[in-house]
């Protein structure tokens, strides 16, 4: 049952982690149009280039 | 003859082709090789529905973008839409107190493009700097449908909107500036961050809680109670607060909302499980606490965009704010300004049709109003040289110079709306019930609560009345009031949005299930309404001269058809004064002391060859010198019954509606669309004026939906119970009409029934569940059979069926 120890903050560690990417992502604005990315990927070249308007 | 009007930029609506003296070629449908709507393809072998999207087609194809088809087949948009351009010529984009507003440099503006719908538009319009030199770049949002457009130093705005709306986009600029944008981008994100972090959390502890559900005791127990603690600590405190600070402010100003009974359980039941940690014994609930408010802030989150959304679309102020208006400086110059630059003394023009962009004092001129925006009243009044108009009001006919006392901002109107958006957020009758009844519940709650308590204390087992008492707060959520009836409500405005179909608000979604009777206007409704002109008769090019002056400021279909058939003709410019409307869509005026008098009359050259085209004469007549009326000219209008109007009203009935027919029109000719459409005679109003249409409305016994055209049938619109406006421009549409329907189909009506119908069976359901949910848990936990453990496992599950059971309902409408 010792393994107990090991997972679970190994759990606990991946589960921040993922948290705090999802926070470090939403403050740089990947979820603010959640619509427009799925449409603009089907459209390949050229648009590569632009980047959100500063 | 082929009857197809040359399309100019004059003319925001699609001019069909649909030529009605060529029948082999009916069975045939095609489909526009712009827009892809079907259409009947002439013999000529047309490949557009109207000369609009031929257009845009060749412009496309002349700036090497033939690529935008390419996409266009390959992800084709859920619906069709043949492009719709408008009039403005947008020039009072550039006025400088606008661009100021438009974001911190000046450079950068919003607009909610009409006509924005797949992944071809995308492609095509972020490629607008290389087609608009005064375009820097351009970056879409298809889930708000916006635009921001960011111009080069010294560019046009108004050069970017007039290349938009070239390419069959309506643009409307959007007046929130850059701060205020920035600001509810934080917010969102603040949002989804408390989100992400409570369903991190949440997942997290379910694992924890499965282990002591499943029977994890001993040491290994209280060291998984204490993680829970620690992983529950984030959420019960920062993502928790917006809960704690409404439920504050609403304890504070003594209206309790549904807040606090969340606030209440949260709070039970945090002091029982620490309690519960405390002594060591198995009251801990942080998992259960956890996905409440994860599942909670989750459903607001879709509120709130959905709400946003709507906000943006339908914001009467801010349209009437960004109107555009032609001002005359001192110098006798006219120039276009934004209405935003109106200053006190100013003087405007206003032409017909339009609506009014702030409260001032008529100069010259004279015509009449309706101010059925700010009085109900839904009868034009007339006004003349010295009468105060007020902003928001539509100037249904003349042409007239006032000088401004307040600007919009300042008006009447902004006030009134100020008020009522403070009063009621928008909110429909049901919600607002709902509201109530949910505060009503909270305190029924409460007191059950109480007495539990106060009985067990008396009894002397204080711990056993905590514990029920506690499990009858947690189990007892109103959350289906707070959550899933607006969000069915919303669910049901976006799907109609999804179909082109704007809805106002929620109340009108209610109204359409209380509504049994539909009044259709027939002209531009039932029929296409893009009249041609056929047999112009006359005697003189000055006949030809006084029809032009008379029609010429009219917004009526005839007028317009009359104007394109006449753009090309070389006309003499008369000067005809006192021009009145008269009875039938007819009209009056004097030209060099003779009385002129354009209106329908009853002879017909030639039985109509096809079963769907409405024919309807018109005579000018003049007086006389023996003051008899002469008739010196004569033409026919031709008008196309929709092809999808008899299928529409086939439904209908079949639903059991009443179906009635209105109209301005002559009796013959309504009389001849109601027989091929199967009315029944005492069902046909003919011969009606605006005045009259709005009467019969007002008046009507049974509640009344009526269909009508935005710009003529606006009073009628305005007083039905319910007005859905076919196919208009979209601002003054919304501002008479509860509905407005952005594609020129009939059957958008009957996606519209369906989808209002299944949001309130939704509604209904849930109401239903969760008054059944709450009774037997409620009772269960008063009676000791729940103990608080349960009721906190209970509570979110039923949340969870409820939002389910809205997202299904909405989900299966889409398909």
């Amino acid at each position: 049952m010792n393994i107990i120890y090991f997972l679970l903050p190994l759990a606990l560690f991946l589960g921040c982690g993922f948290a705090f990417a999802f926070v470090i992502s939403s403050r740089r604005g990947q979820f603010d149009d959640l619509e427009t990315p799925a449409h603009r990927i089907l459209i390949d070249e050229e648009n590569k280039r632009k980047g959100p308007l500063a | 003859m082929r009857l197809i009007e040359v399309w100019t930029q004059k003319t925001w609506t699609p001019v069909c082709k649909l030529s009605p003296t060529m029948e082999p070629a009916y069975s045939l449908q095609d489909s526009c090789a712009h827009c892809g709507t079907p259409f009947i393809p002439s013999m000529n072998g047309d490949k557009f529905c109207c000369s609009g999207c031929e257009f845009v087609f060749d412009l496309i194809h002349a700036e090497g973008l033939d690529r935008y088809y390419e996409l266009k087949s390959a992800n084709p948009p859920a619906c069709p839409l043949p492009v719709q351009t408008s009039t403005s010529k947008y020039e009072h984009l550039d006025d400088p107190s606008l661009v100021e507003k438009t974001s911190d440099d000046g450079l950068g503006i919003r607009f909610y493009l009409e006509g924005l719908n797949c992944t071809a538009c995308l492609w095509l319009l972020e490629k607008l700097p290389s087609f608009c030199a005064d375009a820097a770049s351009a970056r879409i949002d298809l889930s708000t449908s916006t635009i921001e457009v960011r111009r080069i130093p010294g560019g046009s705005f108004a050069e970017i909107a007039r290349t938009l709306n070239r390419f069959g986009y309506r643009p409307h600029p959007l007046r929130d500036s850059e701060s205020s944008l920035e600001l509810q981008t934080r917010e969102r994100r603040r949002d989804l961050i408390r989100i992400g972090i409570a369903g991190a959390a949440t997942g997290n502890l379910m694992i924890l809680a499965v282990s002591l559900y499943g029977g994890a005791s001993g040491e290994l127990a209280t060291q998984f109670r204490w993680l829970a603690l620690a992983l529950a600590t984030p959420v019960l405190t920062y993502c928790a607060w917006p809960f704690y600070l409404n439920a504050w402010t609403s304890f504070a100003s003594r209206r309790l909302n549904i807040d606090v009974p969340i606030v209440a359980a949260i709070l039970a039941g945090i002091a029982a499980s620490v309690w519960g940690l405390v002594v060591g014994n198995d009251t801990v609930y942080f998992d259960s606490l956890s996905m409440l408010v994860f599942l909670l802030l989750s459903s607001r989150f879709a509120l709130k965009g959905i709400q946003t959304r709507q906000k943006m679309t339908t914001n009467l102020e801010d349209e009437l704010l960004l109107s555009e208006v032609e001002r005359i400086n001192p110098d006798g110059s006219r120039e276009f300004v934004s209405s935003l630059s109106l200053r006190e003394h100013d003087r405007i023009t206003i032409e017909s049709g339009t609506v009014i962009p702030a409260d001032g004092v008529v100069l010259s001129g004279f015509g009449s109003v309706n101010a059925a925006v700010l009085t109900g009243e839904s009868i034009p009044v007339a006004v003349q040289t010295g009468s105060r108009v007020e902003a928001g009001c539509i100037n249904v006919a003349g042409e007239w110079v006032l000088e401004v006392e307040k600007t919009a901002a300042n008006s009447r109107l902004a006030s009134i709306l100020r008020e009522t958006e403070k009063a009621a957020e928008n909110k429909s009758r049901i919600v607002q019930v709902s509201d109530r009844v949910s505060q009503y519940f909270i305190y029924v709650v409460f007191a059950f609560a109480t007495a539990t308590l106060l009985y067990f204390f008396v009894r002397q087992d204080f711990q056993e009345g905590l514990s029920r008492a506690l499990a009858l707060i947690i189990v007892t959520c109103p959350c289906v009031f707070g959550v899933a009836i607006p969000l069915s409500m919303s669910f049901a405005i976006r799907g109609a949005a999804r179909r082109g179909i704007i809805i106002k608000d929620a109340d009108a979604v209610e109204r359409l299930w209380r509504t049994r009777t539909i009044y259709f206007d027939k002209t531009g409704t039932l029929t296409t309404g893009e009249m041609s002109v056929l047999n112009l008769r006359y005697e003189t090019r000055f006949d030809l001269g006084i029809a032009y002056a008379l029609e010429k400021d009219q917004t009526h279909p005839v007028a317009r058809a009359l104007r394109r058939h006449l753009t090309d003709q070389d006309v003499p410019e008369i000067e005809v004064t006192d021009i009145e409307l008269i009875r039938l869509g007819g009209i009056r005026g004097q030209a060099y002391g003779i009385g002129y008098e354009l209106k329908p009359i009853d002879t017909l050259s030639n039985p109509p060859t096809d079963q769907r085209e409405i024919r309807t004469a018109y005579g000018l007549f003049c007086d006389d010198s023996l003051g008899r009326e002469k008739m010196i000219l004569s033409f026919e209008m031709v008008d196309q019954i929709r092809p999808e109007a008899t299928e529409l009203l086939k439904w209908l009935r079949q639903r059991h509606y009443s179906l009635k027919i209105i109209s301005g029109d002559r009796r013959h000719a309504v009389e001849n669309t109601a027989s091929r459409l199967s009315f029944s005679s005492s069902d046909v109003i003919y011969e009606a004026t605006a005045e009259t249409k709005s009467e019969t409305l007002r008046n009507s016994h049974e509640p009344a939906i009526m269909v009508g055209d935005g710009a003529n049938d606006a009073a009628a619109l305005a007083n039905a119970n319910l007005g859905i406006a076919v196919c208009g421009s979209l601002d003054t549409s919304l501002r008479a009409a509860d509905i407005y329907l952005s594609r020129p189909q009939l059957t958008s009506i009957r996606d519209l029934i369906m989808i209002a119908r299944s949001a309130r069976q939704a509604i209904y359901r849930n109401l239903l569940f969760s008054a059944s949910f709450n009774i037997v848990s409620g009772s269960l936990a008063i009676t000791g059979l729940m103990n608080p453990l349960w009721a906190a496992v209970l509570m979110p599950m039923s949340s969870v069926i409820v939002l389910l059971s809205s997202i299904w309902t909405s989900k299966r409408d889409l398909r």
